[in-house]
């Protein structure tokens, strides 16, 4: 957390520090919009920093530092619409779209950023790891749905540490850095201690890397759901090793209208993790056998 | 005997100096070559390696001693201070140059190199650090050229005057 404030300029920096220590602990997201006050969500709810407003300069401020001064390095990160700073951290950035050949270029001209905290929580997969992990059959094929803000990420990295401390080779394949927050080359969290991480990397692309150059377990990857990730997961699968995944959904019936469908359909996941925000984050509403 | 052992101390105390000065004429060549293969090396690792400023800055003002690696090691050292890009990048080089013999066109050039640096993306880098390199190659063929006249002068002026000092006094 401390780190998140730090990057922020002076002003916003005092407001920060000064907020309750319990609305700080939680503190789950803080937005920043251009002539509006300072937003922060805590708990799930939310808290406006009235004295706290933002400018054209204190954004770039903010920018500046988030970037480490440094455009070129999240080049393609921005490209996508959000930056991963040290720890795990995401930020997502709006602003002004400049499309090159088709693409998305950069985004310039900032005018709202959203800084989502990423913590990890030591013993958030306690309460699924013996539905999936069974010491006798192994680790099943397993892939969590749940809507955005639900803990998604932060069960995948507890049961990524929680199966590499069980004596499983894991292969994490990292895209956006939020599993394993590497930070020059360190991971953020502890993932136990069989873990290897590839950051950065496309999945469909880091799977089949992992696959051929780590001999995994299994593989760990957050947020699948384009066509591309598909023959990965079947090679995964066909080469014996365990996937555990993530996928942005509702319901079964979203995850089977998702292009991951036709896996699902193959039996290939056999455990289905639903979460919920209802009443917490990272409330598991269901584990379906598949 | 006394006179003498005066004016050889004289005629060597004059010739040091000329020495002294002509050498000065010589460092600055050494800084800006310095500086303009720190620059070559700095493009490498932002088109390649792609990491964040101050993680360059300290790898590459740790890896040597030399007078652009003093540049970035001090910013890297403010930055880790929180002080912004361009502050720091400054203070390094304000540091960096008070025993330097460089002129203020060549401080210019350094300057505007840390306005510009980060800003922009990776071939905005390039061609910035490509346009530092030729406005370098510019100073340090104008530095090698005083170097060859005014190096020589000022070597054998000093020696000159010591010997017309001594003459003058015997």
């Amino acid at each position: 957390m401390q780190k998140i404030i730090n990057k922020m300029p002076v002003t916003l920096r005092n407001v920060l520090s000064e907020i309750p220590e319990d609305v700080r602990n939680s503190l789950e997201e803080i937005r920043i919009r251009i002539n509006q006050p300072v937003r922060v969500i805590s708990g799930g709810r939310e808290l406006i920093l009235k004295n706290c407003s933002i400018d054209r300069q204190a954004i770039d401020n903010i920018m500046n530092n988030l970037l480490d001064y440094s455009i070129y390095a999240y080049e393609e990160d921005l490209a996508k619409g959000f930056i991963t700073i040290e720890g795990g951290h995401r930020v997502g950035v709006c602003g002004r779209v400049v499309t090159e050949n088709g693409g998305i270029r950069l985004i310039k001209e900032i005018s709202s950023l959203n800084i989502r905290r990423s913590r990890a929580i030591r013993g958030a997969s306690d309460k699924v790891i013996n539905e999936i992990y069974d010491p006798a059959i192994g680790l099943q094929n397993t892939i969590i749905v749940s809507p955005p803000k639900c803990g998604k990420t932060t069960l995948v990295r507890d049961i990524v540490r929680a199966v590499s401390e069980r004596g499983m080779r894991v292969g994490v394949c990292d895209e956006r850095s939020e599993i394993a927050g590497m930070y020059q080359g360190v991971p953020s969290y502890d993932l136990g201690p069989r873990t290897d991480v590839l950051d950065g990397c496309i999945k469909a692309e880091g799977m089949l890397m992992l696959i051929r150059s780590m001999s995994p377990d299994v593989i760990v990857t957050d947020e699948i759901g384009r066509s591309e990730d598909i023959p990965a997961i079947e090679a995964a699968t066909s080469a014996g090793i365990s996937i555990i995944t993530t996928i942005h959904g509702n319901s079964y019936e979203d995850l089977m209208a998702s292009k991951i469908g036709p896996l699902v359909n193959q039996g290939i996941f056999k455990r289905i993790i639903f979460l919920s925000n209802i009443p917490s984050t990272g409330t598991v509403r269901e584990v379906r056998h598949v | 005997m006394f006179k003498m052992i005066l004016c050889i101390m004289l005629v060597t105390a004059c010739g040091a100096a000329g020495i002294l000065k002509a050498q000065s004429f010589s460092q600055r060549v050494t800084e800006l070559a310095d500086l303009r293969d720190t620059c070559r090396i700095l493009k490498t690792e932002i088109s390649y390696m792609k990491d964040p400023l101050p993680v360059i800055f300290e790898r590459l003002g740790n890896s040597r001693d030399s007078f652009a690696c003093g540049i970035l090691r001090s910013c890297s050292e403010l930055m880790k201070e929180r002080h912004d890009m361009q502050e720091s990048w400054c203070c390094g080089v304000d540091m960096a140059v008070r025993n330097s013999t460089l002129t203020k066109e060549d401080k210019a050039v350094i300057y505007d190199l840390g306005n510009q640096l980060g800003k922009s993306n990776v071939r905005g880098q390039i061609d910035l650090l490509d346009m530092t390199n030729e406005k370098l190659a510019v100073q340090i063929k104008e530095a090698e050229s005083l170097k060859k006249t005014k190096g020589k002068m000022y070597a054998g002026l000093g020696f000159s005057i010591g010997t017309v000092i001594a003459i003058l006094l015997i």
